[in-house]
This record gives structure tokens, sequence and C-alpha cells, in this order.
């Protein structure tokens, strides 16, 4: 059998992110094996979006005549709604968890609505096209929380409770500084200035 | 230089070559290809037990494979290749518990004691 040769241009594969992550979990964790690498990066992935509401649209919306609610879901193949952050056009309104808008007003309003809703987004599966800056911004943290959770297992060769304690707080920094940058319009300065959210009377995003 | 996975008789082979049982002196081997295979579906089981993780390509809600032969000579190792020397060791101690002149008990003991620490910890 002919002998592999290293392929210097192509050994990262389709996406190199995720192929660098995998490299770096088995070049540095023993006796790990890639199901289960694929399994903890996957559920960091999807954790980091859903903490960090790093990936945030603006949705319009209208309820026609006689509806009184609208799901956000799916959003597109790739990716669903995972929280609701804001919403313009309604004073009463409840939200079902994760995507749903419900006009709460009584007696209910005759006639079209419309309005915007601010919404946060995370993938559906590991075959999604993330966003460039995940890998490129984000790399660290998605690689602690892949670690933690790795170290966290239970009879492993590579079970570490004080390495998962401290991987584990690293992405949950990472993730806290994630949404930071989120809620500053993707700056990594001050966002820009408006009035605080409660003097507008909307809710905290 | 191999790049591709072992096959289940190269193991039973390579379990035979600890064993001191390639060539039959007597004319027949002291082990056969049954008893050993029974020995590795008994280590898959364990694998199964203690290392989940390593049927999570194969699949986790499905049977435990069972091997047969001679039928399944040429059929490929199934599991990652970090675990073929731990069932390599497996095979050799389980053979050896068996009730033999030529047996080394101690010897058994200590390899089913390697199988299970190769499993679980780093140092082994």
């Amino acid at each position: 059998m002919a002998v592999p040769v290293y392929d210097e241009q192509n050994y990262l594969g389709e996406n190199p992110g995720l192929a660098r992550l995998y490299d770096n979990i088995q070049a540095t964790v023993p006796g790990v094996l890639l199901p289960i690498v694929k399994i903890v990066v996957w559920n960091a992935i999807e954790e980091f979006y859903w903490r960090s509401t790093w990936r945030r649209e603006w949705l319009n919306w209208t309820m026609p005549p006689g509806v009184l609610c609208v799901d956000f879901n799916p959003f597109d193949g790739n990716w669903v709604v995972c929280w609701v952050l804001d919403i313009y056009g309604l004073s009463d309104y409840m939200v079902r968890p994760p995507a749903e808008i419900i006009d709460t007003r009584s007696p209910p309003i005759d006639g079209t609505r419309e309005g915007k809703a601010l919404v946060a987004l995370k993938p559906v599966s590991l075959d999604a096209d993330f966003d460039p800056l995940l890998f490129m911004n984000w790399f660290e943290t998605i690689l602690d929380g892949a670690l933690y959770r790795l170290y966290l297992q239970p009879a492993k060769p590579y079970s570490s409770p004080q390495l998962a304690g401290a991987h584990a707080k690293q992405f949950r920094v990472g993730c806290q500084r994630a949404r930071a940058v989120a809620q500053m319009q993707y700056t990594n300065g001050p966002g820009r200035w408006g009035f605080p959210y409660f003097a507008s009377g909307r809710r905290k995003s | 230089m191999e790049t591709t996975r072992p096959t289940i008789g190269r193991m039973l082979l390579d379990a035979r070559a600890i064993l001191n049982d390639v060539v039959p002196i007597t004319g027949s081997m002291r082990y056969s290809d049954e008893d050993l295979i029974q020995a590795f579906n008994s280590a898959l089981a364990e694998v199964r037990a203690k290392r989940p993780d390593a049927f999570l390509a194969m699949g986790l809600r499905i049977d435990v494979p069972r091997f047969v032969m001679p039928a399944d000579t040429t059929e490929l190792f199934p599991l990652d290749q970090i675990f073929y020397p731990l069932c390599v060791n497996y095979i050799v101690g389980k053979s050896e518990l068996r009730e033999d002149e030529f047996a080394a008990e101690g010897r058994a003991v200590a390899l089913l004691n390697k199988f299970v620490t190769g499993l679980l910890q780093v140092a082994s």
C-alpha cells in the first residue's frame, strides 16, 4: 500500500476551523477518539451561540388580521432562532420560547400589525456554515468548551476535574465577552450611545 | 509501512505469538481459534462497558458485535487501533486463565489488569 503523503495545503480539510479544532484536541488529550471529539465540539459550539447570542439578526414580522402569533423558526436550513432579544411593534406581548411572539392585547386588535424583532440564532448541526469569525476570534473559547467537556467525563484516560474546572471557567468568560461584543454592535470599543434600555420602555437584550 | 487496520486473523496470530502457540509442536494448537475469538468477544463487551465512546462510530444503541472463526478471519479490527494491543493482552490473559500446565496464572492476571488500566488511565 502506498504511504500517504503529507499534504500541507489541504491537510486541514474542507472546514479548516473545525479541522484545526480537532487537531488541537486530539494532539492534546491522550487516548481521545474522534467521534467523541465531534460530539463535544458540537455541544460547545451550540452552547457558545446560545450563551453569547453571538449571531444576531433583525427580522421584520407581520401579523395579518385575526392572527395573534408569529413563529420565527426555522430561520433557514442551517440556523434556528434560540432567543428573541427585542421586539418592536407590540405594546403587550408574550414570548413562547424559543421563537414565537404572541400578541396579548385585550381585546385583540383587528387589522394588520407589523414590526421588527431582534433574534439570536444557533446552528442546527455541525455541518452548518459557521461565520468565519467564529474560528478566527473565538477559537480558544470553543476549544475551552470542548476540553472541559472531555476532562469532565468519568473513567477515561483523560478525566481531570481540575482541568475541567479551569477550561469551563475560560469558556464561560469567552461566552460573556462574545455577548458583550455582540451587544456593542460587533465593535470592540464602546457601543453607539443611546438612551438606557429602561428609558425607552424596552426590555434588556 | 501498514496504514490499514489489522484483521481479526492478524490479531489472533499476535495473541498466539505471546501464548507461544504458533507452531504446533505437539501436532495441535493448545488454543483453538474458537477459544481465542470467544475471548475477543468478551474483550469487546468489557470495552463497551468501560469505554462506550469506542463504539460511537458503529452506534451505541445496537448490540456489541460478535465474531466467529473462521468466517471472520479477514474482518477488520472493529475499534480504533489504540485498542488493538489492549485486546491482544486480554485474549492472552483470558486464555492463560485456563487450567493448563503451560499457563502462567500470574501473567494472566497481570495482562487482564493491564487491559483495564489501559482502557481507563494514561499510565499503564
